[in-house]
């Protein structure tokens, strides 16, 4: 019973001891690889380097494995590894990202215009595609309202209180 | 003149020089607007590429080859969602168990309501792989259906098509069978019409808007998941 006491008591200096040795060593643990990957260091080019050299790794993983992902998608999973191992998003690639948001449907263009190509698919599939967009998405929005309504929001609001 | 024009087209620079002018204009246009989600700055660019190429009598091919450097870009964008994702870690951690399901429900109705009549009517993988993906945002659909053998320049616009579609009657429809809350509408909005539904939800707040985030971009890795192997199940 006492020693309880006593480690209860004092518990709060134990946490901050605990964290305080956690914090040092998984930062010291790190170190030589997130400060290599520090961009804010090298900037916008270096943001946009890593962001090709993740796509390359990622495409040149996925043809080698044979999956049938994009390899971009690997590159984003490692990257978002990355954020977490350093605890942060990195700033350069943060500015990068609200820089070309706006312009991210511009780059859909090249590809879209491929539908000129493909007049004789639409021709004989268009209720198809027509069902697919208009029934699947109106299906899509409401079944998730439904059941976003019914679980999402009570656990939001079970952890807010 | 022919002539001229001829050499002009096949500058190696003309392809990105029209789309980024057809961007422009289109997305001017959109802003008069008041950003109409039916106005879509995509939908008007590609109408007004594909009226010059038509026009011109340019092959598809060759623009395709110009405009290349754009079209490689849609990669690094699919590594830059990492940002938005990491952004929403603390609210998809705080409800993970909760998200995921709505998540996984949201993601198979909207692969079964796409495919489920062209399967039923026997069409071919390549349609199939063209319209799965289609409530993933349009950098991973794009991938996604070239690399099942879909035609990536439909998807594209179907994808698009999906996201005006959500938009405009995603509101009224979740208003009617009575989704009132802001989040939950957010999270539909964003899961079934991507960017441009999270577009739309911002409009009705910023809460919808966070929520939408965190649908759309959660949507889009397990469609990476979930569409190739649903296809190898239905090629099996």
């Amino acid at each position: 019973m006492r020693t309880q006491d006593w480690i209860s008591r004092t518990s709060y200096f134990w946490s901050l001891l605990i964290q305080e040795k956690f914090a040092r060593r998984s930062t010291a643990n790190f170190a030589p690889i997130t400060g290599f990957f520090d961009l804010s260091r090298y900037g916008v080019p270096g943001a946009i380097a890593l962001l090709c050299a993740l796509t390359v790794l990622g495409d040149t993983c996925a043809s080698f494995s044979g999956l049938p992902v994009p390899g971009a998608a690997i590159g984003m999973l490692l990257l978002v590894g990355l954020f977490a191992i350093r605890g942060e998003a990195d700033a350069a690639l943060v500015r990068v990202f609200d820089a070309a948001t706006p312009c991210f449907p511009m780059f859909f263009v090249p590809a879209a215009v491929g539908v000129i190509s493909s007049v004789e698919v639409i021709a004989t599939a268009w209720a198809q595609l027509a069902i697919a967009v208009i029934f699947g998405t109106a299906v899509t929005v409401a079944a998730t309202g439904v059941v976003a309504q019914a679980l999402l929001v009570r656990s939001v609001e079970e952890l807010d209180q | 003149m022919m002539e001229a024009i001829g050499q002009a087209q096949n500058h190696p620079l003309f392809g990105i020089a029209v789309t980024l002018a057809a961007y422009a204009l289109a997305s001017a246009i959109w802003h008069r607007l008041d950003k109409n989600a039916i106005f879509h700055p995509v939908l008007l660019a590609v109408i007004f590429v594909g009226a010059l190429l038509v026009a011109t009598d340019m092959p598809y091919e060759v623009y395709l080859l110009q405009a290349q450097l754009l079209n490689l870009a849609l990669g690094a964008i699919i590594v830059l969602l990492a940002v938005p994702l990491y952004r929403q870690i603390g609210l998809i951690r705080r409800c993970a168990v909760t998200i995921l399901c709505c998540l996984l429900i949201g993601s198979f109705v909207a692969l079964l309501s796409a495919l489920l009549y062209p399967f039923l009517i026997g069409d071919g993988i390549e349609l199939l792989a063209t319209i799965a993906p289609k409530s993933a945002t349009t950098a991973v659909a794009v991938q996604i259906s070239e690399r099942l053998g879909g035609i990536s320049g439909l998807t594209a616009v179907v994808v698009i098509s999906t996201g005006i579609t959500g938009a405009v009657l995603g509101p009224p429809i979740l208003e009617v069978i009575g989704v009132k809350d802001a989040r939950a509408q957010g999270f539909a909005l964003g899961l079934g019409a991507h960017a441009i539904g999270t577009a739309r939800a911002f409009q009705i707040s910023e809460t919808a808007g966070v929520f939408a985030s965190v649908g759309m971009i959660l949507n889009a890795v397990l469609t990476i998941v979930l569409v190739p192997a649903f296809l190898c199940c239905i090629n099996a």
